[in-house]
């Protein structure tokens, strides 16, 4: 009495294979609706069902970890280029080499230091009244005049001193040296004026 | 994805803790599984929606009572979604329990034409039966339920239960005949 006939064992064979409708986000959208009614969830939810062995504690704090330290990298990788492209000086009519700035001011930097709330970065041009070594020269307008057949220095009606035409780089980062020969002070110099 | 027995039972736990994306994990593993019971009770793609949406929030709500090693976790949540399929269509359904059946109708059908038949065409058959009708045939027929199951799951004797039965034999061979021709 109990039997299926043939047809109907081949009409449930032929409904297992009945094709589904896609609505497994609308479906989900409803249960979840529901369920955080009927049962809200904590928010603390970060077990990720796809990856049942995550590493507990250490799931989240490595990844953090390492974007730290890669920060940190980049940081301190950028200031000591930073540093070593300022130490490095300008040798004109190198066309390979990157666009390098006369020795300037140790104060003075390509790249500002961290600012601080209320503190104006400085121009990056010389002699625009920035703090300056007592040491050193003011830093004047590159106008690269040609030595004189005596290798005098030419100064022009402004007063303002040219500097060496070539200025050979180092290999090493050059320190600071201090101006002029020990023992020989600014007035030993002798400076012949344009008009002779 | 392939998911592992060890993955559905992190699901399975993580569902009984009340977490969000485990309760989600395991309703997309079984939602065509589910999706396609519940076709069989419905009278279109809603309907059926209807049927697997309810269905799961019963499995959430009651997950602390599945023992595993009393069966499977695909029969148990197949159990769930017949049994909620059932409902709905007791729910817009009406038995009549006057009529009682001991001898149950055994038409001759052409098998041919129902192996010609793609399954949408033969669901789309048996959607036209009457929704009561339609649950004792689909319980009977395609679950293999007996007529006492089927009496005690929609609370009707097993009399109307052959009787429903009966008449659905009737209609589905006038169907498949009007099919063919």
């Amino acid at each position: 009495m109990n039997e299926r006939l043939q047809y109907e064992l081949l009409i449930a064979d032929k409904l297992e294979e009945l094709p589904v409708p896609d609505m497994a986000d609308q479906v989900w959208s409803r249960i979840s609706a529901q369920l955080d009614i009927d049962m809200p969830a904590d928010d603390d939810d970060t077990d990720l069902p796809s990856n049942p062995r995550s590493g507990g504690p250490l799931g989240w704090g490595l990844p953090i970890l390492l974007i730290a330290l890669l920060t940190m990298y980049f940081y301190y990788h950028n200031n000591s280029n930073n540093s070593s492209i300022n130490d490095q000086p300008a040798e004109p009519g190198t066309s390979a080499a990157p666009p390098i700035v006369a020795p300037q001011s140790p104060s003075i930097t390509p790249t500002s230091p961290p600012r601080r709330p209320g503190v104006q970065s400085l121009p990056l041009q010389p002699g625009n009244g920035s703090k300056s070594d007592s040491t050193q020269q003011p830093l004047a307008p590159l106008h690269l005049p040609a030595p004189d057949s005596a290798g005098v220095i030419k100064v022009d009606s402004l007063g303002s001193v040219a500097l060496p035409a070539v200025v050979k780089p180092d290999s090493l980062p050059q320190k600071k040296k201090s101006r002029g020969v020990a023992g020989i002070k600014d007035s030993d110099y002798r400076i012949v004026p344009k008009n002779q | 994805m392939v998911a592992t027995e060890l993955t559905i039972q992190d699901w399975l736990e993580g569902s009984r803790a009340n977490k969000r994306k485990a309760q989600e994990a395991l309703f997309r593993h079984f939602y065509a599984f589910a999706m396609n019971l519940a076709m069989r009770y419905s009278k279109d793609d809603m309907d059926a929606a209807d049927i697997v949406s309810t269905a799961f929030i019963k499995i959430f709500k009651s997950l602390h009572s599945y023992d595993s090693s009393k069966g499977s976790l695909h029969a148990w949540i197949k159990r769930i979604v017949v049994n909620e399929g059932l409902d709905h269509i007791k729910s817009r359904a009406r038995f009549s329990e006057q009529v009682e059946l001991e001898a149950i109708s055994e038409p001759a059908v052409n098998n041919a034409v129902i192996e010609q038949m793609g399954a949408t065409e033969i669901m789309a058959l048996v959607q036209k039966l009457p929704p009561a009708t339609h649950a004792v045939f689909v319980s009977y027929a395609v679950e293999g339920y007996n007529h006492r199951e089927i009496a005690v799951k929609l609370g009707i004797s097993e009399g109307t239960s052959k009787w429903h039965l009966s008449e659905a034999r009737k209609m589905l061979k006038e169907l498949i005949q009007r099919y063919e021709s």
